[in-house]
């Protein structure tokens, strides 16, 4: 999947789980910049992304995840 | 009383000086009643955890400091730098613990959900002392006050642009509060709970944050003041 496809889908799936209204995807993007990001809602959104793309993270991943950036390689890497 | 950084080896010890900790001074073992597990598979969620060693969060034991004498682990405490790699300590452990337990993760969502309206954040790039315990036979020998001197004092060592210590902890723990107010620690912040049924999930009725200005010049040797 291209680097595009995803940041649109992760665009969709923050703004249903954040309700933050327009989310701007960048790579340097970290959640204590969105308001609503927290522990909580962050694995209700690792949830979605992981049923979205088909993908199982290892927690390993999960927590060195240090932005979206990461999270978008990591999505690319499993994706193909 | 030696003071060392802690080893694979003292999970153990570990384990009981989280559990302990958790429950400030009370029978209340908040993972426990939120996830809805027995006291013995908390302490063993809490140790596949802990052989994860999953940095920037309070269970890794390779964050842990502990004070022994002839061998045998008498205090400990764990310590990390909040939010350094962009993602909070509680962000990492909330993580852990549905990756370990999803299932009760999810069945807990109201619940974790009551909890967090106490939570205070904690100060990015401050240093955290957690999970402070003194084991009972040990006590009355200031042994945390002196695992927290040394932990300020390891931690400057490797981040010397520390500048502020943080404890948080239930504030009806009068004996704790003591200690570290009696380390230079002071109230910062406040959280109350806020109903019943938070009350019943958590061993106490309001959060604090206590907090600590590190002196660049501190040299902390607590086998000193023994």
């Amino acid at each position: 999947m291209d680097n595009q496809e995803i940041r649109k889908a992760l665009s969709e799936i923050f703004q249903k789980v954040f309700k933050s209204g327009e989310i701007q995807i960048t790579d340097s993007l970290t959640a204590d910049q969105v308001k609503g990001w927290d522990s909580l809602s962050h694995l209700s959104m690792i949830a979605d992304v992981e049923s979205f793309f088909g993908i199982k993270f290892k927690l390993k991943e999960l927590v060195s995840m240090k932005n979206v950036g990461e999270l978008i390689q990591l999505i690319q890497s499993k994706t193909g | 009383m030696n003071f060392r950084h802690s080893t694979i080896s003292d999970i153990p010890f570990i384990t009981k000086a989280i559990l302990e900790s958790e429950k400030s001074g009370t029978e209340t073992l908040s993972w426990s009643r939120i996830l809805d597990l027995k006291e013995e598979d908390v302490s063993q969620l809490i140790q596949q955890i802990l052989e994860e060693e999953i940095e920037g969060q309070e269970w890794n034991p390779n964050g842990f400091l502990i004070a022994e004498e002839n061998g045998k682990p008498a205090a400990a405490l764990s310590a990390w730098i909040e939010n350094t790699g962009g993602m909070s300590s509680g962000m990492i452990k909330a993580q852990s613990i549905a990756f370990m337990v999803p299932e009760k993760w999810k069945g807990a969502a109201e619940k974790l959900q009551m909890v967090s309206s106490v939570q205070i954040p904690r100060i990015s790039g401050a240093l955290q002392l957690e999970n402070i315990y003194v084991d009972p036979e040990f006590r009355g020998r200031k042994l945390a006050a002196q695992l927290i001197e040394f932990a300020i004092s390891e931690y400057q060592k490797t981040n010397p642009e520390i500048e502020l210590a943080e404890i948080q902890l239930m504030g009806n723990n009068i004996p704790a509060l003591r200690s570290y107010t009696n380390c230079g620690f002071l109230k910062a912040a406040e959280s109350p709970v806020s109903n019943d049924l938070i009350l019943n999930l958590l061993p106490g009725t309001f959060k604090v944050s206590l907090q600590r200005k590190i002196s660049h010049g501190q040299s902390g040797n607590p086998q000193s003041t023994i």
